[in-house]
């Protein structure tokens, strides 16, 4: 009896010891390769507020996390030289952005030559709506008197530019800027880069 | 004629042997002296003869002696043997690691061995009472004693003196008291008197001498002590520690097989319950988590982290151009319908731009790709299946862009001179493919409806064509 005790003991043990093996290398292994390559970290993104940029993406000579990640998103991004997309999850505050609550993207510092704002919800997917607003640009987006900008995401409609976000749940903001000296800057220096958008809650009802 | 040495009251057998046969003897050998020399020289052939009678009736006693510690020696030995049987199947119960346990394994064996096979099987006698050299020349010549008829006068001498030696000391020892019969830790051979300080000799003294001598073995066993030197008989007070009858101050005799006996069992016991003690601390004190589960389990995460990384580009079943793939047929500029609600053929396409997309194949020729760029916010760009972005041409703003070029495979340019090999002599510029596939991708800004007609107008101006073979 005491035999079959210790027996099961070490059994026990050894399952034990073999889930703490499993559960250090496969989560401590593949989590975090799926973090690297999901959220990325600072070897292969610039970050700035709740924009996270991909350096390298579309480049040739990129770092395997950001030939991973483009590889598993289906990214085309273009060459960070001519253009830099930037994605954004949360707001200037660092909350989830979520199709329930208002949101007002300030886009009035940008002095890029063409950018791109759109909204998809959390698959990359284009938010679906009857009024076919899916993004706005440098080009359709509407100023006010003062020549400032902002694109407003919204349940419901909103004047101006707005961006329905209704029933898409979890939103993601993307940012595109086409213009090579802007790229340039931003990548170079980290106190030089160029401003952002700011995306501020308007509030949530 | 009447026996001058019985009836003489001043001379007395000093042993008090009044056997026939002795006293027949001595009259034998008191006549043949007188028959063979002169009547006075009877007197100290006769002392030479008790002399003789008392050294031989001595050795007998002796020899019962030695007979009696032989049989309890051996007696001892089964059990002694049987002993270092159960010493070595506990010191294979104990679970130790392997080293401390092979060595003290294979040191308690052999030294369990080495006492059991010289002293108590093979050589009886114990050290204590083996004959020095001097002694075993005396007993050889007692064990074959001279004729006396054929000694000389220098040896009738010399037994003489011997004799009046043996009687004086019998004598005192008669004066102080009854002798020790046989005192087993002296030189009886040696005619050595033993001191009245003297240890009167344990029959059990060589199996409890293999007892300790195990004990100090089964000890060290329990304590995990690594072998060393036996300290034999210095490790008896180990054994009071055993509670053993006599270490517990029983008066009762013990007999040498059951001391053996005795101390097998509760030493068994002992190193049993011992053992189990030690396995048991061993296993609490074992981490489930040891340091070099984790170390390991680390190195197989950052071989797992590496291998997913880099698994994922070359997997490649994600990819825009293996979602592409079947959509659009090779070498063929295709535009984008555009869906009604918005989504388009890969994630994170804006969808306030319209794409043109070919998926060049140069496997058998060039590609030539030629698209015009009108304004600011068109681009096009070169992808490898792995979305590597190797070749892109901006709009540009106020004036229009045209985008002429080969797709040629790496190498191609050294083929020129060679008849029969696909074009490059082309004026449009070329583009070295790093592979043998990809995709070209036009995008065009929807900058609204009104301009939706001429943008794919300007898309479908794009082309995207296989070059002839010269």
């Amino acid at each position: 009896m005491q035999t079959v005790l210790k027996l099961l003991g070490d059994v026990v043990a050894l399952i034990v010891r073999f889930a703490v093996f499993l559960g250090i290398a496969v989560v401590g292994g593949i989590g975090s390769a799926w973090v690297m390559i999901h959220d990325g970290s600072r070897v292969s993104t610039i970050r700035q507020g709740p924009w996270v940029a991909w350096s390298a993406s579309g480049k040739v000579d990129a770092d395997p996390y950001t030939r991973a990640h483009t590889v598993r998103l289906g990214l085309l991004p273009l060459n960070p030289s001519l253009a830099l997309t930037y994605h954004a999850r949360a707001d200037d505050e660092g909350q989830r952005l979520h199709s329930s609550c208002d949101y007002l993207v300030d886009l009035d510092a940008i002095d890029a030559q063409w950018w791109s704002v759109a909204a998809f919800d959390d698959a990359g997917r284009s938010i679906r709506n009857t009024a076919q607003r899916y993004a706005f640009n440098s080009a359709t987006t509407i100023r006010d008197p003062a020549g400032k900008a902002a694109v407003v995401l919204a349940r419901d409609a909103r004047p101006g530019n707005w961006l329905p976000t209704a029933g898409a749940g979890n939103v993601t903001l993307a940012f595109t800027v086409q213009d090579p000296k802007w790229t340039e800057q931003s990548l170079q220096e980290q106190s030089k880069m160029k401003p952002l958008p700011t995306i501020r809650r308007i509030g949530c009802p | 004629m009447s026996d001058p040495v019985l009836t003489n009251p001043g001379v007395s057998n000093p042993l008090g042997n009044d056997s026939v046969t002795s006293s027949e003897q001595i009259a034998a050998d008191a006549t043949a002296v007188t028959a063979g020399g002169s009547a006075p020289k009877a007197k100290p052939a006769l002392k030479d003869r008790i002399a003789d009678l008392q050294l031989s009736q001595r050795a007998s006693a002796v020899g019962v002696r030695l007979a009696d510690r032989m049989k309890a020696v051996q007696a001892a030995a089964p059990a002694a043997a049987e002993l270092a049987g159960k010493v070595k199947s506990a010191a294979g119960a104990v679970r130790l690691d392997k080293l401390n346990r092979d060595s003290l394994k294979a040191g308690l064996t052999a030294k369990v061995e080495s006492l059991l096979k010289p002293r108590a099987v093979d050589d009886p006698s114990p050290p204590m009472l083996k004959p020095t050299a001097e002694a075993r020349e005396r007993t050889a010549e007692r064990a074959a004693p001279e004729e006396p008829k054929t000694r000389g006068r220098e040896d009738i001498e010399a037994l003489k003196a011997r004799v009046d030696d043996a009687l004086r000391v019998k004598q005192e020892k008669h004066v102080q008291g009854p002798t020790p019969v046989v005192a087993a830790g002296t030189d009886v051979f040696a005619y050595s008197t033993p001191t009245p300080e003297a240890p009167t000799p344990d029959v059990s003294a060589p199996a409890a001498g293999i007892t300790s001598r195990l004990k100090t073995g089964v000890s060290r066993l329990v304590s995990r002590r690594p072998a060393g030197p036996t300290t034999s008989d210095t490790s008896l007070p180990q054994t009071t520690e055993l509670s053993l009858p006599e270490a517990a101050g029983a008066d009762t005799p013990v007999t040498a097989p059951d001391v053996v006996t005795q101390r097998t069992l509760t030493q068994r016991g002992m190193t049993q319950r011992t053992s189990r003690t030690a396995y048991a601390k061993a296993e609490a004190r074992r981490p489930i988590f040891s340091l070099g589960l984790i170390a390991t389990a680390l190195t197989a995460g950052g071989v797992l982290h590496i291998l997913t990384t880099f698994a994922i580009p070359a997997i490649n079943t994600g990819s825009a151009f293996e979602r592409l793939r079947w959509q659009l047929e090779p070498n063929v500029m295709r535009v984008m319908p555009v869906d009604a609600n918005g989504q388009t053929a890969l994630p994170f396409l804006t969808a306030d731009m319209r794409y043109a997309m070919c998926r060049y194949d140069i496997t058998n020729s060039s590609v030539q790709v030629a698209a015009t760029l009108p304004d600011i916010g068109w681009s096009l760009a070169l992808y490898s299946p792995q979305g590597d972005n190797f070749y892109a041409v901006p709009g540009q703003d106020g004036r229009t862009v045209t985008a002429a070029f080969t797709i040629n495979a790496a190498g191609d340019r050294l083929l020129l001179p060679v008849p029969g090999v696909r074009r490059t002599d082309t004026d449009a510029a070329q583009v070295t493919s790093p592979q043998r596939e990809g995709l070209v991708v036009i995008r065009a800004p929807n900058r609204g409806p009104a301009y939706l007609p001429a943008v794919e107008v300007a898309l479908k101006g794009a082309s995207c064509r296989v070059l002839p073979r010269r």
